[in-house]
């Protein structure tokens, strides 16, 4: 298979693609995704991943914490390592500006391997589908290494390491992180309003996961994806448009997000739908 | 099967929440104790959010004082909407005022109290779960249900998952290790993890069959064979070269509940194949 080559040639050269995942789950991996290697292998269970552990709770503290969602460490051994698997683009220590030790907290004596980026999903009931609950990249907080599209390819490889066939998802209404997830393609509404989220303007999202799409999320130029026009838009601060939809959405119609959405001001979107009919 | 334990099916109702196509592939009469239709919430309903209220604030009334309640955000990514939970409740009116002042109910709320839940995750594997919560209000208001409340949610849910494997971590010293060992032997995969927030933290599987389930349900359940060594579970030195051992492939399985031994825990613990 061609290696997926995204248009930011500093993703493919300099950083090294790695995996956290029990002995248990790594034979239902794939580790050549999308034509990359993958062999910066991480086992949860054995001591000797505990530094590089440690340094994926740091990024996704440093990444989420500002939004205040921040996985409990505990949260990441049992919602994710166990269960599912780790996958991200990382970079020797050394290699790191003092920016990024900073970042990191590291001496500048550190060693080992540092993530830059993570996505991280757990398998679901139906063989082939799964939940990404978390992609972080510190891209955005080290601007000076230029690794815009970082991101999109790690939960492209992420995605292929798990031979993910659908992703399911939630994320809210105002995230810029739909315009990652609208790469993929469609996203098929399932809710549209979520009480059961800490932010019930949170929505849930189905993805159909295909080689096109997936390189297509990886920033290769050149995909193209199938996208239905937009019915009507979603404004961010609708609550009660998100509301009405739900009340759709469990009477049985079916809609999608067919594009990224557009933005409007701070954390304020406009996201477009389309109906299934 | 259940006999010894009619006053937990006499007096609460079992409950299920879970997405609408993982409810159409369990089993929703596990053990013969039936799931009423009412009682099966789907996550992606807003007319579920109340109940869902009522079972994070059970989460956080168990787990808050351990500093490891779930934040709403994982219970929903990380536990209802890929995996299930199974548990029992009752209506405000059949509890007493100890049991509605400890959940904290509001005067308005009429639908089901959850007094319990097991919540698990899937795996890779047909038929493998991970057990990811179990709790019951017993553990903050002593006598406030029927003892034996945590080990029915769990042998009732994963009967109501079919699962044959199912995978655990849990703190040494927590007592929720005695309700799991009681489906022993548990198979260890590690026995000390550095990167966890409490490293004296286990993790293990075990396989699920009708003898396995029965045995866990004898009122009495005790180790079935003689241990081998007994791990005191505040040492963090012994924790340490157990994890050195399972680390090298040598197997060990906890063979049956800890026992309190003075003033420390001990685990029974026997060597097994190792896992791979």
């Amino acid at each position: 298979m061609k290696p997926v080559q995204p248009k930011n040639d500093r993703l493919s050269q300099g950083l090294v693609p790695y995996v956290v995942g029990t002995p248990q789950n790594l034979p239902f991996f794939d580790l050549q995704p999308l034509g990359w290697s993958i062999d910066k292998i991480f086992n949860p269970l054995h001591t000797d991943s505990a530094r590089f552990l440690e340094r994926l709770g740091r990024l996704d503290v440093v990444t989420f914490g500002p939004e205040g969602m921040p996985m409990p460490r505990w949260v990441f051994f049992d919602g994710a390592e166990l269960p599912g698997g780790v996958v991200g683009l990382a970079c020797p220590a050394q290699q790191l500006s003092e920016a990024g030790r900073t970042l990191f907290g590291l001496a500048p004596e550190a060693e080992g391997f540092v993530p830059l980026s993570m996505f991280i999903a757990i398998p679901s009931h139906q063989a082939g589908t799964w939940m990404g609950h978390n992609l972080a990249s510190a891209s955005p907080q080290l601007p000076d290494l230029g690794l815009q599209g970082l991101a999109s390819l790690t939960k492209a490889l992420g995605l292929a390491v798990f031979r993910a066939e659908q992703q399911i998802g939630v994320t809210q209404w105002n995230s810029l992180a739909l315009a990652v997830h609208t790469r993929l393609g469609p996203l098929e509404l399932r809710t549209a309003w979520t009480p059961a989220h800490s932010e019930p303007w949170s929505l849930t999202y189905r993805a159909k996961i295909t080689q096109a799409a997936l390189r297509n999320l990886a920033r290769e130029p050149g995909q193209e994806l199938h996208r239905p026009e937009p019915d009507f838009f979603i404004d961010s601060e609708d609550h009660g448009a998100m509301q009405d939809l739900q009340r759709q959405i469990e009477a049985g119609a079916r809609f999608v997000i067919p594009h990224k959405p557009r933005v409007l001001g701070p954390e304020h979107l406009q996201v477009p739908v389309a109906s299934l009919g | 099967m259940l006999t010894a334990y009619v006053p937990i099916v006499e007096r609460l109702r079992p409950y299920v929440v879970a997405t609408g196509d993982l409810q159409t592939r369990l089993d929703l009469e596990p053990l013969g104790v039936p799931v009423k239709p009412d009682l099966r919430f789907d996550p992606m309903r807003v007319h579920s959010g109340p109940f869902l209220d009522r079972l994070q604030h059970l989460d956080v009334q168990t787990f808050g004082p351990l500093g490891m309640s779930m934040p709403r955000w994982a219970l929903y990514d990380c536990g209802e909407l890929p995996g299930f939970v199974f548990g029992f409740g009752a209506e405000p009116a059949r509890l007493s005022a100890r049991a509605l002042s400890a959940m904290q109910v509001p005067d308005d709320y009429e639908g089901l109290v959850p007094l319990s839940m097991y919540m698990a995750i899937p795996m890779l594997g047909a038929g493998r779960w991970l057990g990811h919560s179990l709790c019951s209000l017993n553990e903050v208001s002593a006598g406030a249900t029927p003892p034996g409340l945590r080990l029915m949610s769990m042998a009732l849910g994963l009967c109501a998952l079919r699962a044959t494997t199912v995978c655990g971590s849990t703190l040494w010293t927590s007592r929720k290790l005695s309700v799991m060992a009681r489906f022993a032997p548990l198979h260890l995969q590690a026995a000390f993890l550095p990167a966890h927030s409490e490293p004296a933290t286990c993790a293990f599987e075990f396989e699920v069959n009708q003898d396995v389930m029965r045995r866990a349900l004898l009122p009495d359940g005790l180790p079935q064979q003689e241990p081998e060594r007994w791990l005191s579970l505040h040492d963090t030195e012994q924790l340490e070269a157990l994890q050195e051992e399972l680390q090298n492939g040598v197997g060990w399985s906890v063979i049956g509940p800890p026992r309190v031994w003075g003033a420390s825990i001990r685990a029974p613990l026997a060597r097994t194949e190792a896992l791979r």
